[in-house]
């Protein structure tokens, strides 16, 4: 075989490989969801919601539901959004730090903590978050206990690495002559960042905030050591438990005692796939208008 | 005859990456109103030596400069590496065009608009009255008066290039750098911009970085040769303008 033909079989055999990869992943996802869809379509309804409460009734709050995913959806919709507010200004802003402001030295030992954090299996964060209560009602507060905002907490503790860190790549991905641009025109590092780096990086940070969103609504090892809990109303305040779609979906999966208690967990997960897609939706219109304003 | 007094001069300047020497020892005079260009193989440290003047050098990590750059901004000497000089200052009155066109993606309008109201503090609406002023200067004002408001992404090439040289003279510097900035451009565009240098020249001192070796003969009024970081010769313009003369030298210093 002459070196051309080596190389030409060479060229043949990565691209099947890299195509039959990407088709592979494209398959996987649509079986899944084409499995969620065939057994889970049939349960969605006003009553896999709400149960036998009326769901105007449900919604203003006016009478308790008792067997819908109300309570867990709104659960899982709260601990997200509340999350995320803690996780993603602290994420992205120790993103822009170690891109732009830090030094090399502090760069890489912050960026070993970071990558270290990032690896934290989520039970051991679980764990961290009720052992943080455990220490404050021996110290502190006595009638401390589990709740909505502790499982936030460590909900953002848990997505915070990776919104640093594709911060950061998004920023240190830019081209060097963009980066030397503000500099060139007298901007000093901040408005550099704020006018030039951050608006060109959106997309990269975005992604950021995505795989964020998506990991905090499905985690279920953290709030079940921190306030989840298998049947609760509306979580009244930030200190009370809650409920939530993941961990439905496995308490039900566990335990169901009658066929359609487990097909209300498919529909709970196909509930579950649809608020992740609604909030990438909302992440993704966000980014873009703010990208069209800073455009013009 | 006595030369005019420069605007900037540097005397041995040094500057290091690290421990890697990348200029070393440089001495250079540029008057007012005057053409000066760099030429040099690459990696001879051309890039290095602009930057040196608007310190921006300083934005990569392990940088350090020593000896003496300095500006004569408003009848006055300022030493640019002094303590708590003001480094925004310095960058507005030095004003600097890439490699290649570095444009915002953003609208035509607000690449020219951002620098001033955000380094120059001013309203929308007097930064807006500099537009007009900065375009023509470049002789875009007719080509892009009806679309100020496209992405400037949509403009040619040149067209950017002349763009960013607007964006830099809307600042109202006093010294430009240039950077191979006709090095991503076609014959024509280059053309166009090469002529446009001559007629700025009269009001701005300029110190150009280049690799070719005709347009340094179009344009300069005098050349200085870097090699491995060090200057090792200046040409009047009767000297490189004699062709096989200059051919001679290039052979020598590339």
């Amino acid at each position: 075989m002459t070196a051309t033909q080596k190389h030409s079989l060479a060229d043949t055999a990565t691209t099947a490989f890299c195509w039959s990869a990407a088709a592979l992943t494209g398959v996987a996802v649509l079986a899944v969801m084409g499995f969620l869809i065939f057994r889970g379509a049939g349960t969605l309804g006003l009553e896999l919601f709400f149960g036998q409460t009326p769901w105007w009734d449900a919604l203003t709050g006016a009478r308790p539901v008792f067997d819908g995913l109300w309570s867990a959806l709104a659960g899982t919709l709260i601990l997200v959004v509340l999350s995320c507010l803690m996780a993603v200004p602290v994420g992205i802003a120790g993103g822009v730090y170690l891109s732009v402001y830090a030094s090399r030295r502090y760069q890489s030992m912050t960026g070993f903590a970071v990558d270290l954090m990032a690896g934290i299996p989520s039970i051991v964060m679980g764990l961290f978050g009720f052992s943080m209560i455990v220490v404050l009602r021996h110290a502190l507060f006595p009638h401390a206990k589990t709740c909505l905002l502790l499982a936030a907490v460590c909900i953002a503790l848990l997505i915070l690495p990776y919104l640093v860190r594709t911060t950061q790549n998004a920023l240190s991905g830019l081209p060097e002559h963009l980066r030397l641009l503000g500099p060139s025109l007298g901007f000093s590092t901040w408005q550099n960042t704020r006018h030039v780096l951050l608006p060109s990086a959106g997309r990269g940070i975005l992604s950021g905030v995505i795989l964020a969103m998506g990991r905090a609504a499905e985690d279920t090892a953290v709030i079940l050591l921190t306030g989840v809990v298998a049947q609760a109303f509306l979580p009244r305040s930030l200190w009370d438990k809650f409920e939530a779609l993941p961990f439905r979906i496995y308490y039900l999966a566990a335990e169901h005692r009658s066929v359609a208690e487990l097909d209300q967990a498919f529909g709970a997960a196909l509930v579950l796939l649809m608020l992740t897609g609604a909030l990438f939706c909302l992440a993704f219109l966000i980014q873009r208008t703010m990208e069209h304003r800073w455009k013009k | 005859m006595a030369l005019p007094e420069p605007i900037l001069e540097m005397r041995d300047v040094t500057v290091r990456f690290d421990e890697k020497i990348v200029l070393d020892r440089i001495n250079l005079r540029l008057g007012p109103g005057e053409l000066v260009m760099v030429v040099g193989p690459s990696g001879s440290g051309k890039t290095t030596l602009l930057r040196a003047v608007n310190r921006l050098n300083e934005e990569y990590p392990g940088s350090a400069t020593h000896g003496l750059v300095r500006v004569r901004l408003g009848g006055h000497w300022l030493d640019c590496y002094a303590e708590n000089f003001p480094l925004t200052d310095l960058r507005l009155r030095v004003g600097m065009v890439f490699q290649n066109p570095n444009v915002l993606p953003f609208s035509i309008q607000k690449n020219l608009t951002l620098p001033l109201c955000v380094a120059l503090g001013m309203s929308k609406v007097e930064a807006a009255q500099r537009v007009q002023r900065a375009l023509e200067d470049v002789w875009l004002w007719e080509e892009v008066k009806d679309r100020l408001r496209h992405s400037a992404l949509t403009l040619s090439g040149g067209q950017q290039q002349r763009l960013c040289l607007a964006r830099v003279l809307a600042l109202d510097p006093a010294i430009l750098l240039l950077d191979e900035p006709t090095a991503s451009l076609d014959f024509k565009a280059t053309r166009k911009i090469e002529a446009l240098f001559q007629s700025l020249k009269e009001r701005y001192a300029i110190l150009a970085v280049t690799h070719s070796l005709s347009q340094m003969r179009r344009l300069a009024d005098r050349v200085l040769i870097l090699r491995g970081g060090h200057l090792v010769s200046e040409l009047s313009r009767a000297e490189f303008q004699n062709q096989a003369n200059c051919l001679e030298i290039m052979e020598e210093f590339f």
